[in-house]
């Protein structure tokens, strides 16, 4: 992961340097949020590029990201073993 | 990323298809279980049947209610972002001069409403002085836009009546009589009606909390963000 010094290194500004590492920080946590929901960490590098709003996320309602990611992305989401055997048994 | 109402209208699909689904095994099984009716087992096979049912349906509706107040708390996040915009001051010294009057008409009021229609908070004073001389209107429809009182209530109405559709699959009109029924008259076998499955999304508000196109239109700006007041 690219680290403070080496931003400052290639020449950012401080102020460069806190909007990078937050934008950086908020594209983590979603991703995580991604994979957490069942989203494969291949696919969830693509939703991350498609969602285009990360920077406005407020992951102080964590449960609610959560459940946008489910509304939406539900088509990508691989169910857990135990759901597919109570799908089965349904 | 998707919006508040787009997220609670998918929720909700989904518990009611999950409900439907549920609730027909369960009929099914019931159904299937009836020609062993009289014998040893059937009591208790039935018993385990429903037991099974009540769970899985619980768990369901603990599952939903946990979801509905994530998008309930993001739909109050957005409405209390709203940015406020002033009346004018023609605006203010015109609602002033309608709070000194002593008596006002409901002619008076639809004239001033009229003419603050474009500021949602003018509008809302305008409602407030009607109450105020017992004239029970509401203004609000005028508006272009819809308040973030207006949207707040819907917030609320919403909550209770998503609270009644994940609690009974049966209408609310349906139970009424049947209370009703059992009060007055005694016991009775009538079935209660199941509600009608909405389909897409302006029938789920429109069906869940009585909003039409128009008002999910208004509520939507207000509470899925970007709109100001």
């Amino acid at each position: 992961m690219i680290g403070a010094d080496y931003m400052k290194r290639i020449g950012l500004t401080s102020e460069q340097i806190t909007l990078l590492t937050d934008k950086m920080n908020r594209e983590t946590r979603y991703r995580q949020l991604l994979i957490q929901e069942g989203i494969s960490p291949k696919i969830a590098d693509s939703v991350l590029k498609a969602t285009k709003d990360v920077d406005t996320l407020d992951f102080s309602n964590e449960p609610l990201i959560r459940e946008k990611i489910r509304a939406e992305w539900a088509d990508f989401i691989i169910q857990k073993k135990g759901d597919e055997r109570n799908e089965r048994r349904r | 990323m998707i919006t508040n109402t787009e997220t609670f209208y998918i929720r909700a699909k989904k518990f009611q298809d999950a409900r439907k689904e549920l609730t027909d095994k369960f009929e099914r099984d019931l159904k299937g279980l009836e020609r062993f009716r009289g014998s040893k087992g059937y009591e208790e096979e039935e018993k385990k049947l429903r037991e099974k049912f009540e769970t899985e349906l619980r768990s369901l509706q603990d599952e939903a209610r946990a979801s509905f107040n994530a998008i309930y708390s993001g739909m109050i996040d957005n409405i209390g972002k709203r940015t406020v915009k002033a009346p004018t001051t023609d605006q203010i010294n015109l609602l002033n001069i309608l709070k000194l009057k002593k008596k006002v008409t409901e002619e008076e009021l639809s004239r001033v409403a009229e003419s603050v229609k474009d500021n949602p908070i003018a509008v809302s004073l305008v409602t407030e002085i009607a109450h105020d001389h017992g004239i029970m209107r509401n203004y609000d429809s005028l508006c272009s836009e819809m308040s973030s009182e207006t949207a707040s209530k819907v917030v609320e109405s919403l909550k209770a009546w998503t609270e009644d559709f994940v609690q009974f699959d049966t209408t609310r009109a349906s139970r009424l009589a049947k209370e009703y029924h059992e009060r007055n008259y005694g016991a009775t076998d009538t079935p209660l009606t199941k509600r009608r499955l909405f389909e897409g999304k302006s029938d789920c508000f429109s069906e869940l909390v009585g909003l039409d196109d128009q008002g999910l239109r208004l509520f939507s700006e207000v509470v899925d963000g970007g709109s100001d007041e």
